[in-house]
């Protein structure tokens, strides 16, 4: 059963909820603007999966998320800080392996975390975007807004597309801002998302396993996936890619939620 | 971790309060009921509460204790998204001397259990468990505040507590209508995004619910229970002109009042906002 602590951190109180299990831990990082439970509660669901195959688990709000105190104004170093010190209150409780399993941005969190605090363990990214200062050359490896427009360009010729148009229950305006709105927010959002050190470089020393799993209908998965494999492979780590057809970025149905659970148990159940 | 895990192997970091009704068998903690340590103002304790050890917090007052507050989340998504904008008004009810209590009801948030294992009954419950809760915590009267679906849920439970004021904070009206908007929110969005996605006949927003518990919600209709005696209905738009829907009910409910507040939908953001505002608004109709 989890147990809902709180992690001093300078002046703020992170909020956690932690289960004691075996000495391996793994520590789940909610995305962006997320909870510790995440959308579709996916890190609490992930968290009871992972209990029942004895591991220990602990799901971190970031300062000003959830119930953390701090301010909501944010920035990607600060949530890697965040999680460092989580995995240092794990470690100081007997855990001697760590995993760090992170959703959407919470994935650059974990692969910074990684690189700051020399895990023993592996990283499972689930929706991984790339890192601000790799984003234009992993949407040349991916180009998914051409893969979107290729998308929507199929879907204009279907009559059930012109049948819910005239209903007018085709979100026409999501469908326009998915394709012209950069959802990494304006520049000062950028600016924050947007770490004063060199991630990538600084994991040169990481020998865990990185898997990642997106969604097919991710619009963003294409560029990301092949950035980062790319990167896996350069750096002769081992890790898997999993994708699942027609999941978009967070998995929202019970179906994509359970197969992201199911997959990333299966990937730290096996050493 | 076990129910009879001593939680001060916990040492480094505070170990959460106890409520002082649980079963037994989850009161071997070390730390007793009501002491923890000092936090930072306005900062709160994460607690657990009913026999279920269901996960709330509760913001502790500022100075003397005014009255109380139990705080009724949202469902599904809208309560992750309204999270912070949740905490950020509990806090400033906490700052005006509110003994404030925002529970995770079973199968939602941070609390154990599952939607397919529950019906409304349990919920209610739940709620009842942390009125008590509350009551052992904070003095006053009590107000009980029910935001989007969550006030479904109050304006039934507040016809079982004594002396309750009701707040209803940009309510759902109707559980049938506000079920079928959240089933088909996103098949439209992937109608010109995707294939159809696979949703199953009793699932919402990614979580499927007991086919009882669904039905149950189906059922429940704002304006068919019994008016309450003091209620205020806060609502949050971009508007000060109040939607028809409200003004149906204030037609229904001679004692309700309607206050319009201009803010985002705080119920559905993608990123955390500054919630200051609304929160001194909600603080100002509750304190």
């Amino acid at each position: 059963m989890e147990q809902p602590v709180m992690i001093p951190h300078g002046s703020e109180q992170l909020i956690a909820d932690f289960h004691a299990g075996g000495k391996t831990a793994v520590l789940l990082l909610p995305g962006w603007g997320g909870t510790r439970y995440g959308p579709q509660r996916i890190l609490w669901q992930a968290a009871q999966a992972l209990a029942a195959r004895g591991f220990s688990t602990l799901r971190l709000d970031f300062r000003g998320r959830g119930d953390s105190t701090g301010d909501p104004v944010t920035t990607l170093d600060g949530m890697i800080a965040d999680a460092v010190t989580a995995a240092n209150w794990l470690r100081a409780r007997e855990i001697t392996r760590i995993h760090l399993v992170g959703l959407c941005s919470g994935g650059n969190v974990a692969l910074g975390a990684a690189a700051q605090c020399r895990l023993t363990g592996d990283v499972v990214c689930w929706s991984l975007l790339p890192f601000m200062e790799h984003k234009e050359q992993a949407t040349r490896q991916g180009t998914p807004r051409g893969a979107l427009l290729r998308q929507f360009w199929r879907k204009l010729w279907r009559a059930e597309t012109w049948r819910k148009l005239l209903r007018g229950e085709a979100n026409v305006r999501g469908a326009v801002q998915t394709l012209a709105k950069d959802k990494e927010g304006d520049a000062e959002e950028r600016r924050r998302k947007t770490s004063h050190r060199d991630i990538l470089a600084d994991l040169a020393h990481f020998r865990g396993r990185f898997h990642l799993i997106y969604g097919s209908a991710d619009p963003e998965a294409a560029g990301s996936r092949a950035f980062f494999e790319d990167w896996r492979d350069r750096h002769h780590l081992a890790g898997n890619t999993h994708v699942i057809p027609g999941a978009p970025h967070n998995f929202y149905t019970a179906q994509w939620t359970g197969e992201v659970i199911e997959q990333t148990v299966a990937w730290l159940g096996t050493e | 971790m076990s129910a009879n895990t001593d939680l001060s192997q916990l040492d480094n970091a505070t170990t959460p309060e106890h409520d002082v009704n649980a079963t037994a068998s989850s009161l071997t903690s070390s730390t007793p009921p009501h002491s923890h340590t000092p936090i930072l103002p306005h900062a709160h304790t994460p607690i657990l509460f009913s026999p279920a050890q269901l996960h709330a917090n509760y913001f502790a007052p500022d100075a003397g204790c005014r009255g109380q507050v139990l705080l009724v989340p949202p469902l599904f998504e809208e309560k992750r998204c309204a999270h912070r904008a949740l905490v950020t008004c509990a806090r400033a009810l906490a700052a005006r001397g509110m003994g404030v209590l925002l529970p995770d009801l079973t199968g939602t948030g941070n609390s154990d259990g599952r939607l397919t294992e529950i019906t409304l009954a349990r919920w209610m419950d739940d709620l009842h468990a942390a009125a008590q809760a509350l009551e052992a915590r904070a003095t006053g009267p009590l107000t009980v505040i029910g935001c989007r679906a969550g006030a479904l849920l109050a304006a039934w439970v507040v016809t079982n507590l004594d002396t309750a004021r009701l707040l209803l904070w940009q309510p759902v009206l109707n559980g049938k209508s506000y079920l079928r908007q959240c089933r088909t929110r996103r098949m439209i969005q992937d109608s010109l995004t995707g294939d159809k996605p696979p949703i199953g006949p009793y699932e919402v927003e990614g979580q499927t619910l007991a086919h009882v518990l669904y039905e149950e919600l189906e059922q429940l209709d704002l304006p068919e229970v019994p008016p309450p005696i003091a209620v205020t209905l806060l609502q949050c738009s971009f508007t000060e002109k109040p939607a028809a829907e409200y003004e149906r009910l204030a037609a229904r409910w001679p004692a309700l009042r309607v206050r319009c507040v201009i803010a985002e939908p705080f119920w559905n953001p993608h990123t955390p906002g500054d919630y200051q505002p609304l929160a001194e608004a909600l603080a100002e109709e509750v304190g």
